[in-house]
């Protein structure tokens, strides 16, 4: 009589070990588990610069274009075609029969309130500054709208397909009435190829197919995206079988996960941050401010010894600081080599034959292996007789001195790596108005200001090719160089990375 | 009995227990890295050997030198930089204890002394001071007046000092109702010089119990502080910093982990052993009842 004698417990417990043997109950395949460093704080496209928001979001969401992997070339996506009908007004026409996860329709009008809730300065979307030179958007029909910007905005397209902040998601403008803004940052809905089932904080995110995508349904039933701050624990959870997909493996762990025969590694030099020191020329007085004790600073690191070493290989050394996919990139250039003797007669020649003192400031674990990178440049401008102290700032910190200028003279920081490919990536990081610049050459201002005007193709390439060898004299960087970006994937899911360190998961299967 | 000879007695009580002596042993060892480091370490704690990274202990490197313990992420050697953290460590120790013990003990003696409103003052300071977690106060500190060993100094020892505070005024407490105090209060010595002839020197034995553990304490903030990267600057070696810094590389290359925190863990453990057997040699009352024994 041992079932009398336990109660009704043991007689649920021969229950639930049926219903484990039923086949239906046991098909449902174990979801695919992504791992990020942290949590979301908002899922709404339009309000947040968040890898950790961004890579759901890609899976919720959709843009008009996309991009194609192997060409790079921007193609339809939400939008069937898309042509320049004057200097300042592009036209979308829009793909049929597509609705969000709610089930309304996409049409004309989302796309109007898209672009204009992400422009509306009351609205404050981190990413507005890169649309801002749109004015507004003209419904034609319910499936074409005309783009009207105030200037020409060469970018546009790029601007309506996947990458960070600086780009336009479609939003359903009747659920986000009803739910408002802050209802719909943690219940978001799409017509992207997943849809969010549910949000646990500081647990778990779950999206599962959306069954009806304008592309076909994702292979893929479920994925589960988890906050592990950790990265130690994050790949061990990778090789424990808790999690399929890692990114942002740090180089001293890919032979660990190689040898584990559970997971493998995957490296993608494309859309890797272009990541460089920038030194300023006017904010601060200092010997930095001749050129040629730039270009000294330049002969004095060796920078393939720093990615071979330091980096193991995963990066490599860029002749200007753009990344080489990128429309307009001179491959002419070859940037200040390796040469210490140049340098101290460079240093000579400027006055400065005993040195000087300067300060580099590192960010703190942002890119790959940041701190060693600028300890190894502070090391070898020792050897010159630049004593360069690292400073090293906590990532929060460090965000908001470098927003006011005051990293200074020089600090680390990347730019790219955001899918927009284009010269445009110089304004941002070299215009002296940019958000991150500290060096001013104004022919340079006048001449990316001038690409950024005009929608020819020929001329834009011209003027980036220019802006590119005024880089190249003016020597406001200490070197550029490309992060490779490090995956680690469960050998059960077949998945291949995007065009930057951000994932895309609707063409992974499982094996 | 005369002073000297109870002197020589607690010396000898002191050094009869054998953590003692190894507490001694080890401290005049980390001692002497923190004098004369540049004596005893093989290279350059800062000189990089891009080439050498994460060579293990005992090998040599590519140019034939011998990495001892090992190099780090940056093919530094790491027995030089342990030795180099040492004066660090026993800098900050040192000079957060003695400046939290000046503070505190100054403050205990005028509230056991005086009583009344400065002793609440004064207690009640240090009532917040307990409850006031140390964590924020170092990172709002540091935040502001950025990561120096000044900074440090002054953060773990401004922290510190109600723990000097409650164990010297409860000491004063008790002393100053002797008779030699109202003796010397009779005779007119001033109040001034009656803390520092009789007072002081008879609250010593438990100051310097407190002072012994302070040091080993404050030695484990910095390691913390730094670990945090709130600690000294990057170019100078802190164990707490390498410590940091081997983390992330803690289940591939042990080495970069393992010998500063050993260190750190034989200082610390070498201080408080020293501690223990201090107070059993300077506690009044254990005194007492050794000689009991003795008799």
């Amino acid at each position: 009589m041992p079932f009398a004698k336990r109660g009704p417990w043991g007689a649920v417990a021969v229950l639930v070990l049926l219903g484990l043997l039923v086949p239906g109950a046991a098909a449902q395949p174990k979801p695919v588990v992504v791992v990020q460093s942290g949590e979301a704080a908002t899922l709404d496209w339009h309000m947040h610069c968040d890898k950790n928001a961004h890579e759901p979001d890609r899976q919720i969401f959709d843009t008009l274009l996309r991009r194609d992997l192997k060409t790079l070339k921007l193609e339809g996506n939400l939008a069937e075609s898309w042509r320049l009908l004057t200097d300042t007004t592009w036209q979308f026409k829009l793909r049929r029969g597509i609705k969000f996860h709610n089930g309304e329709p996409f049409d004309a009008a989302a796309v109007k309130f898209s672009v204009e809730r992400m422009l509306n300065p009351a609205q404050g979307a981190p990413g507005r500054t890169s649309i801002a030179s749109i004015d507004h958007v003209d419904v034609v029909d319910p499936y074409t709208v005309n783009v009207v910007t105030k200037t020409p905005f060469p970018l546009l397209p790029v601007r309506m397909s996947p990458g960070h902040c600086g780009t336009v998601g479609i939003l359903p403008p009747k659920y986000v009435a009803q739910v408002g803004d802050a209802g719909f940052a943690v219940k978001p809905v799409g017509t992207g190829p997943y849809r969010l089932v549910e949000w646990v904080k500081d647990e778990r995110l779950v999206l599962d197919a959306n069954k009806d995508y304008h592309r076909g349904a994702p292979a893929i039933e479920r994925l589960v995206f988890r906050p592990v701050p950790e990265l130690t624990t994050r790949v061990a959870a990778l090789l424990s079988g808790q999690a399929d997909l890692v990114s942002d493996v740090p180089p001293d762990q890919v032979a660990k996960i190689k040898a584990s025969g559970v997971a493998r590694v995957e490296v993608s030099t494309l859309g890797g941050f272009v990541i460089m020191v920038k030194m300023t020329n006017y904010l601060m007085p200092g010997p930095w401010q001749d050129a040629r004790v730039r270009k000294a600073i330049n002969y004095a690191i060796d920078l393939d010894t720093i990615i071979k070493t330091v980096l193991e290989g995963y990066g490599q050394p860029l002749g200007v600081p753009l990344e080489k996919e990128a429309f307009g990139f001179n491959p002419a250039i070859k940037w200040w080599g390796y040469d210490p003797e140049r340098a101290k007669a460079l240093l000579r020649e400027a006055g400065y034959a005993n040195g000087f003192e300067m300060i580099l400031h590192a960010p703190n674990r942002r890119y790959m292996n940041d701190i060693e990178v600028m300890q190894a440049m502070a090391a070898m401008l020792g050897k010159v007789g630049i004593k360069a102290t690292v400073q090293v700032w906590e990532q929060s910190v460090y965000t908001t001195k470098w927003r006011k200028r005051e990293l200074l003279p020089a600090y680390m920081v990347a730019w790219g790596g955001a899918g927009v490919f284009d010269g445009d990536l110089l304004v941002n990081s070299l215009h002296s108005k940019s958000a991150l610049a500290i060096h001013k050459n104004e022919a340079l201002d006048k001449i990316l200001e001038e690409a950024q005007g005009t929608n020819d193709p020929e001329r834009r390439r011209a003027l980036y090719f220019k802006a590119q060898e005024i880089i190249f004299e003016d020597a406001p960087i200490i070197k550029a160089y490309q992060q490779a970006h490090i995956f680690g994937i469960s050998n059960r899911l077949d998945w291949k990375p995007w065009i930057d360190n951000m994932l895309f998961l609707y063409d992974a299967r499982l094996k | 009995m005369p002073e000297w000879w109870a002197l020589h007695r607690r010396t000898r009580t002191f050094l009869a227990a054998p953590s003692a002596r190894f507490g001694l042993v080890v401290l005049v060892g980390v001692l002497l890295c923190a004098l004369l480091p540049e004596r005893l370490a093989p290279a350059d704690p800062n000189e990089q050997q891009l080439l050498a990274r994460f060579t293990p202990p005992v090998t040599r490197t590519g140019d034939g030198t011998l990495a001892a313990l090992g190099t780090d992420q940056l093919g530094r050697d790491i027995l030089s930089r342990v030795i180099h953290g040492a004066r660090t460590s026993v800098l900050i120790g040192m000079s957060a204890a003695l400046l939290a013990g000046t503070v505190g003990t100054s403050l205990g003696l005028t509230a056991g002394i005086r009583g009344g409103m400065s002793d609440h003052l004064i207690m009640r300071l240090a009532d917040m001071q307990f409850a006031f977690p140390f964590i924020l106060l170092a990172i709002t500190v540091i935040g502001v007046l950025g990561p120096s060993i000044r900074n440090i100094i002054l953060v773990v020892g401004l922290s510190n000092w109600a723990t000097y505070a409650r164990v010297v005024r409860a000491e004063t407490l008790a002393v100053r109702e002797r008779t030699y105090v109202d003796a010397a209060r009779s005779l007119g010595l001033s109040r001034p010089r009656i803390l520092w002839r009789h007072i002081l020197p008879n609250v010593s034995a438990s100051l310097i119990v407190v002072a012994t553990f302070g040091v080993a304490g404050a030695i484990l903030t910095e390691a913390g502080l730094s670990f945090l990267g709130l600690g000294v600057p990057l170019a100078i070696p802190s164990w707490g910093g390498m410590l940091a810094e081997g983390r992330q590389f803690v289940d591939t290359r042990y080495w970069l982990a393992l010998f500063p925190g050993a260190a750190l863990f034989v200082t610390v453990m070498a201080i408080n052993l020293l501690g223990d057997a201090l107070r059993d040699a300077l506690d009044p009352y254990l005194v007492a009842r050794r000689a009991v024994g003795q008799l």
